[in-house]
């Protein structure tokens, strides 16, 4: 049987520009959005508000860090494995410590031009253009791409100083401490 | 030290929770920029699909099972070569799916630039850097999509969005026909693109840039019928 709610053009393009937004290719974000009216039609109650606030959140679910599915999948078709499948949970939080302390030794700028360095290359090649991406950071291109260089050069600065792998850094395992 | 590793730590950073949360903050606050006109389209068709409850009729199964093979053989061959696409799909009705695919097999999607050799019709087209096309090549008529970037033929350049189909007559000089995806095809002449198999080389092509999850959806509810 199929759904009965069907919201307003305005409203899917709305949750098609927020899906879009996060990185998702165009079919991909219809489809998310497709699978988010079904399953909201499926499982909808009248009595816990409106049904396109609840939908929007199931489109929202569904995009949540799509990035970071992209970039495993991408990974997983070059044959990189930079994380096991199996973590203990004191190394997973070493690794966390890790990571935050890399981010807080970066300046505000440096933490934004990697954040959305890493989204470029996660969203895949030709996705998001340089010129998109300085943009969205109020940079033109030349400055994005400096600012990356000298990004590239203090991460590792600060890997070296901090004396850690990526593995380290990712997994927490085999920790040398040389920040004394 | 690991050779490049602030390469390696980006390339890592959705395995990096905190570093993916951190990468998930700034999305919030800097969206990736959509093209509107994309957006327009999507929520036109998805409109048209949620309004009209209705479903096109069953892919054939056995064909993906084949592109599977082809696709680890391609591997193997050391270029890229996979049976699904997802960007530039199902742009209009101009070229529909059909009920039932014989031999889609002969559908790629092609990732890598440089020259693409159609040995039937003798052509090659040049590839630019970051395209994705969905080719389909049989008899002496090769059809590609050109879903990212372009191609360029000798009679043609064919930009992202736009179908090509490509032959050699037989004083062998060489015809292109280009129209843009969502538009239907121009009259085609029967003895040039060989009647309805060209016709068929396009409804392949398109079934098979229907996304993967699309046609998923689509088989749960016609199993539910």
């Amino acid at each position: 049987m199929m759904p009965t709610n069907v919201p307003s053009h305005d409203f899917l393009a709305a949750q098609v520009r927020w899906a879009m937004g996060r990185g998702l290719p165009a079919q991909v974000a219809e489809d998310v959005v497709f699978e988010a009216w079904e399953k909201a039609s499926a499982t909808f109650d009248p009595r816990r508000g409106a049904f396109e606030a609840y939908m929007q959140r199931v489109v929202r679910n569904g995009c949540h860090y799509w990035w970071r599915t992209q970039g495993r999948a991408q990974r997983a078709e070059a044959h990189l494995k930079l994380v096991p499948s199996e973590v203990d949970s004191r190394r997973e939080e070493q690794a966390a410590q890790h990571q935050q302390a890399l981010l807080d030794a970066l300046t505000p700028e440096e933490r934004e031009v990697f954040a959305a360095w890493a989204l470029q290359k996660h969203l895949g090649k030709g996705r998001v253009t340089s010129v998109e991406m300085s943009g969205t950071l109020g940079m033109d291109v030349p400055t994005y791409e400096n600012a990356k260089r000298r990004l590239r050069a203090q991460l590792q600065r600060l890997l070296d100083r901090f004396g850690w792998s990526v593995a380290q850094l990712l997994r927490g395992d085999d920790h040398v401490d040389r920040t004394g | 030290m690991s050779i490049e590793p602030v390469e390696a730590l980006l390339d890592a950073v959705a395995d990096a929770p905190v570093l993916a949360e951190h990468v998930e903050a700034h999305l919030d606050a800097h969206p990736v920029p959509v093209d509107e006109a994309e957006v327009q389209r999507v929520a036109d068709r998805l409109s048209a699909r949620m309004k009209a409850g209705s479903v096109p009729e069953r892919r054939a199964r056995w064909p993906w099972m084949v592109a599977g093979l082809g696709l680890a053989a391609a591997a193997v061959g050391g270029f890229v070569m996979r049976p699904v696409a997802r960007p530039g799909a199902v742009q209009g009705v101009d070229v529909v799916a059909p009920a039932v695919v014989v031999g889609s097999d002969t559908v790629q999607l092609r990732e890598a630039p440089g020259a693409l050799r159609f040995d039937a019709p003798r052509r090659t087209v040049t590839v630019a850097p970051d395209s994705r096309l969905l080719t389909s090549e049989r008899g002496r008529t090769a059809v590609v999509l050109v879903q990212e970037g372009r191609v360029t033929t000798e009679l043609s350049t064919v930009p992202e969005g736009h179908w090509v189909l490509l032959t050699r007559v037989e004083d062998g000089s060489a015809r292109d026909v280009m129209f843009r995806d969502g538009e239907a095809p121009p009259p085609l002449e029967a003895d040039v693109w060989g009647g309805t198999a060209v016709q068929r080389q396009l409804e392949e092509v398109r079934w098979e840039s229907l996304p993967d999850r699309t046609l998923e959806t689509l088989d749960a509810l016609l199993e539910d019928r």
